[in-house]
């Protein structure tokens, strides 16, 4: 069972006046009154109404009048990431980067938009950047964790969650990075130590319970460590009904007490809670199976097999596209599996990536205005919780 | 900004039960050789081999992760275990005359073994060899050997024990390629019971030097490929027609399903009296070929449950390793597999299929620091629980170098069947790192304590004696089948004792690439003879013997019971 962090929402449209307010204070002693100083609060009083177009506007006119100020770059900068423009983003940083490397976050600012850009590797190269002139820079350590794990270099990754750890050991969205981390690297101590931390802060944090199932589940696995677990599971399905990766985790542990009809059950509510997941098909297959219900068994192993090639054919032409970035149809195949599962982000790359290598192919165009559908979906979901 | 970042993770994170492959903490403790459970004995028994498959050329071809594997049986059937290393080469010229050349040690009986290669019939260019199987394919008294490689397998035939092999690949038909794969395990068996050995051959993709991919690692340094890149391949299966193997793959179900195949086995595990045949697939669901008796064969894995991992993860399944390892009378299945993924337990259950038992005995969860191949249940310790060995190295650099593929082997000591613990002291030469593939067992020294010979890449092999002290008592068997095939294979051996009763069988191989000893071995713990023996053999003849007196070794011929008593040292 797969299950992300809950998605965040960071300065979305119209809070880009708070950011910029904040900065107006700086400006106002930097700046002596000249045209580029209107031009600024020009831009400043666009931001407050969150016209972001015409802030964009007049702070463009003023970096022409002055080219080398650094706060017109950050302020440009920043006003492309609260925008979504990680292009644009990217190039103002850069220009930060060129004139005044030591602005407190201009490769903050770089990293993030280059992570966004897709490109991992030089996103972890500038966040190396700002953690080295700021190494409690939290913003940075996050994608330098982020992005170590995506490098396959797992030993800083786990090492930079555990500095961020000691420097924000309550921080809920810290925590929830460990367990992510954590578990994928199947690091069960600490893995532990996590889910009780966040269990103390956040005690309606179904998560947490769900992962501390999981250490029991999958570290010890003795009769008293499954009763934890069950004990775990339950809260958190009392606190989330809906909670499919609690349903699934319930139902593996009742496989692994011989509890075949209560397995079922819960097995049953997860499958409907999360149809696309197929380790839920696998286990209830094998349910199925210990209570005598072989045809049952047969379509949930049936299931379990498409989805199992699925995923078996995502990873070769993942892997195929990443030999050849230039081959339309791989880029456009691992685009629309996940756009299926739901992987917007990955989605995206691939299916841009396969728009620029054949901009009128309609398989592509539609399965891209697929995906701008969903993201404005999700983003409306995420706003209104 | 934080937010933001997490966002992004959040979206971006493969899920909480995915992840990559850390390298982790070893079991780094080591001990004078004297009080360590083993002894490396590889140079002073005058073994001088060293492995080579081409990495330092840094080409990255990709079959240079695999091989190679070895042998530990008798050759000449002087009651000594002999040796054969299996070379791999250059895959630049595989077909150059210096290539690939494997070493033959036979036993001296003291502790040494001659190299007896050259003018042994075994002293050419095989063409980048990767394993071997070991087996008497036209039931003349010695043990043929089976040599997967690159190039093209090969098939030699013993002559008389004479320490000579003659290759008969081409007569006996089984030196045809059905693609441009390349072999990795190979096993015999008899699945028609018909008395001749049969042979499996597993193979694992596709692969010519021309068409070679080049891949980098996430952090864009060059590094040798997943076998995703490549396409999955075929399995053959042969039969034994006398004098001649028929390739039967199509006729019999085998190349109905295809598969990363990294390792095999025979077992009969629904004790149906036609064996089965176990194979471990890598980031490809591993089968589980049920004989439909004789006439055919079928993939049940999915259903058996052993196809895949946890919640129905793909395994990178390198080795297998098949015991009674919890007295229950079924022989369960052991599964190496990647790093950061458990290995797997599969218990039979005896009604047909089999529970995922690897993280209540502790074996899934105590392997995630290191990446398996070779493996082995081992009674060590000859307590009569058996334990588990796996030889371990990884098979990608992750940006370093080829030294950083190093990882030392991992024993894990049977708590009476129920649950597994790490040994972590006296583990001497096992705590050296190496980048490891094949594993075999088998008592060399004839003490009545089984012994391990390791393979390691570009590395010599590691000939390990055991030097366990405890007083526990052993007993072993030796099978030679009259009307069934001659090494006994598949004959199923019930001993029923103190420690109640227990099955494990004959068989060509385990473990990957390689094969061990086919003797079959009892620890017998405090028990100092045993009541009882039965002996199920291919052909349907049943046989009881006993009781038996512990610490010997006995020689078992089908239908004349015990032909032969051997005392330690003999």
């Amino acid at each position: 069972m797969r299950f992300t962090i809950k998605q965040k929402r960071w300065l979305a449209g119209g809070s880009i006046g708070v950011a910029m307010l904040l900065w107006g204070v700086v400006i106002s002693k930097q700046l002596a009154s000249s045209p580029v100083q209107q031009l600024v609060e020009q831009g400043q009083a666009f931001a407050l109404r969150g016209e972001a177009g015409h802030a964009e506007q007049a702070w463009l006119r003023a970096s022409q009048l002055d080219p080398k100020s650094t706060i017109l770059w950050q302020l440009l900068g920043d006003l492309y990431l609260n925008t979504s423009q990680w292009d644009k983003a990217k190039k103002a940083f850069q220009k930060l980067v060129e004139i005044a490397p030591e602005t407190p976050h201009a490769y903050t600012g770089l990293a993030v938009a280059t992570l966004r850009l897709g490109d991992e590797v030089d996103a972890y190269k500038w966040a190396k950047e700002a953690v080295k002139r700021n190494p409690k820079d939290a913003s940075s350590l996050q994608i330098v964790a982020f992005a170590s794990g995506y490098m396959g270099r797992t030993e800083e990754q786990l090492a930079t969650l555990r500095q961020l750890l000691s420097l924000q050991p309550r921080d809920t969205e810290v925590l929830e990075m460990c367990i992510e981390a954590f578990s994928g690297q199947k690091k069960f101590d600490e893995l532990r130590k996590v889910a009780d931390t966040l269990i103390e802060v956040q005690p309606t944090n179904t998560m947490a319970y769900g992962v501390r199932a999981l250490v029991l589940l999958e570290s010890d696995g003795s009769p008293e460590a499954l009763t934890a677990a069950e004990k775990d599971l339950v809260h958190a399905l009392q606190i989330a009904p809906l909670y499919g990766y609690a349903r699934f985790q319930l139902g593996r542990l009742y496989l692994r007490q011989s509890r075949w009809n209560d397995a079922i059950l819960q097995l049953e509510q997860a499958q409907k809670l999360s149809p696309r997941q197929m380790d839920v098909p696998f286990e209830l297959a094998t349910a199925y199976t210990r209570a005598g219900k072989l045809d049952k068994a047969a379509i949930a192993r049936a299931r379990f097999q498409v989805l199992r090639d699925e995923t078996n054919r995502l990873n070769v032409v993942t892997k195929k596209s990443s030999l050849e970035p230039d081959n339309f149809e791989a880029n456009l195949e691992v685009g629309e599996i996940t756009l299926k599962n739901g992987d917007l982000r990955k989605a995206g790359y691939f299916l841009m990536a396969a728009v620029k290598l054949k901009p009128s192919d309609p398989r592509a165009k539609k399965a891209y205005a697929e995906l701008v559908t969903k993201i404005k979906a999700r983003t409306q979901a995420s706003q209104s919780q | 900004m934080k937010r933001l970042i997490l966002t992004l993770c959040g979206v971006l994170s493969s899920g909480i039960l995915l992840g990559g492959c850390p390298r982790s903490e070893k079991a780094t403790v080591s001990s004078p050789q004297a009080s360590a459970l083993f002894a490396d004995v590889t140079q002073s028994a005058g073994i001088s081999f060293h492995h080579e498959n081409g990495a330092k050329e840094k080409k990255f071809y990709f079959p240079e992760t695999t091989p190679a594997g070895c042998a530990l049986v008798d050759l000449n059937n002087d009651g000594w275990l002999d040796i054969v290393l299996i070379q791999s080469g250059s895959l630049d010229k595989p077909d150059a005359p210096e290539n690939g050349r494997c070493a033959l040690y036979l036993n001296e009986k003291n502790g040494k073994f001659q190299d007896v290669t050259a003018g042994s019939g075994l002293d050419v260019s095989l063409g980048y060899a990767h394993g071997i199987t070991v087996g008497d394919i036209d039931n003349d008294g010695y043990s043929d050997l089976f040599i997967t490689s690159f190039a093209g397998n090969r098939l030699f035939h013993n002559e008389n024990g004479s320490g000579k092999f003659t290759d008969i690949s081409a007569v006996w038909g089984v030196n045809q390629r059905h693609s441009t794969g390349y072999a990795t395990s190979a096993a015999f068996g008899d699945y028609d019971n018909d008395g001749k050995l049969d042979l499996y051959v597993c193979y694992y993709c596709p692969w010519e030097k021309s068409k070679d991919k080049i891949c980098n690692g996430a952090d864009k340094v060059r590094d040798y490929c997943s076998p995703e890149v490549y396409p999955i391949d075929e399995h053959q299966l042969f039969h034994n027609e006398g004098g001649r193997f028929t390739d039967v793959s199509k006729a019999m179900g085998i190349s109905s399903k295809k598969g990363r195949g990294l390792a095999v086995s025979f077992l009969d595990y629904d004790s149906d009296g036609w064996c089965d045949i176990f194979v471990a697939n890598d980031l490809s669901g591993n089968f589980l070929w049920k004989n439909l008796k004789g006439k055919g064969f079928k993939d049940i894995a999915t259903e058996a449950g052993c196809a895949f991992s946890t919640s129905g993860s793909l395994m990178a399944g390198m080795g297998i390793a098949i015991s009674d390892y919890d007295h229950s009378g079924q022989e369960s299945l052991f599964v190496t597999n990647f790093q950061n993924t458990p290995n797997a337990l599969f218990k039979n259950s005896g009604a047909g299929f089999f529970d995922d038992v690897s993280t209540a005995t502790q074996v899934g969860p105590l392997h995630l620091p290191y990446l398996s191949f070779g493996c082995a249940f081992i009674d060590y310790d000859a307590d009569g629980w058996p334990d588990l060995l796996t030889a371990n190295g990884h098979v990608q650099l992750g940006g370093k170098t080829l030294e950083a593929m190093k990882q030392p082997k991992q024993l894990l000591h049977s708590e009476g069947g129920k649950r597994f613990r790490e040994v972590k002291e006296n583990l001497g030469p096992l705590a050296i790192s190496t980048v490891a593939r094949g594993l075999v067992t088998g008592d060399f020294d004839n003490d009545g304590r089984l012994d391990v010979l390791f393979t390691n890449q570009n590395d010599a092999p590691q000939l390990l004696r055991n030097q366990d002290k405890s007083s526990n008592h052993w007993i072993s068997f030796q099978t030679i089948g009259t009307k069934s095939n001659r090494n006994g294979y598949q004959a199923r051996l019930r001993l029923t004792g103190a420690q109640g009763t227990r099955l494990e069988s004959v068989r060509s191989a385990t473990s990957f690439l390689s094969a061990s000893d086919p003797r079959v071995y009892f620890g017998l713990g405090a028990e100092r003879k045993v009541e009882k023996l039965e002996v199920l053999w291919p052909s349907g003849i049943r046989e009881t013997l006993g009781p038996l007196e512990g610490d010997r070794r006995y020689v078992l011929t089908e239908g004349k019971g015990v032909t032969e008593t051997l005392l330690p040292g003999k």
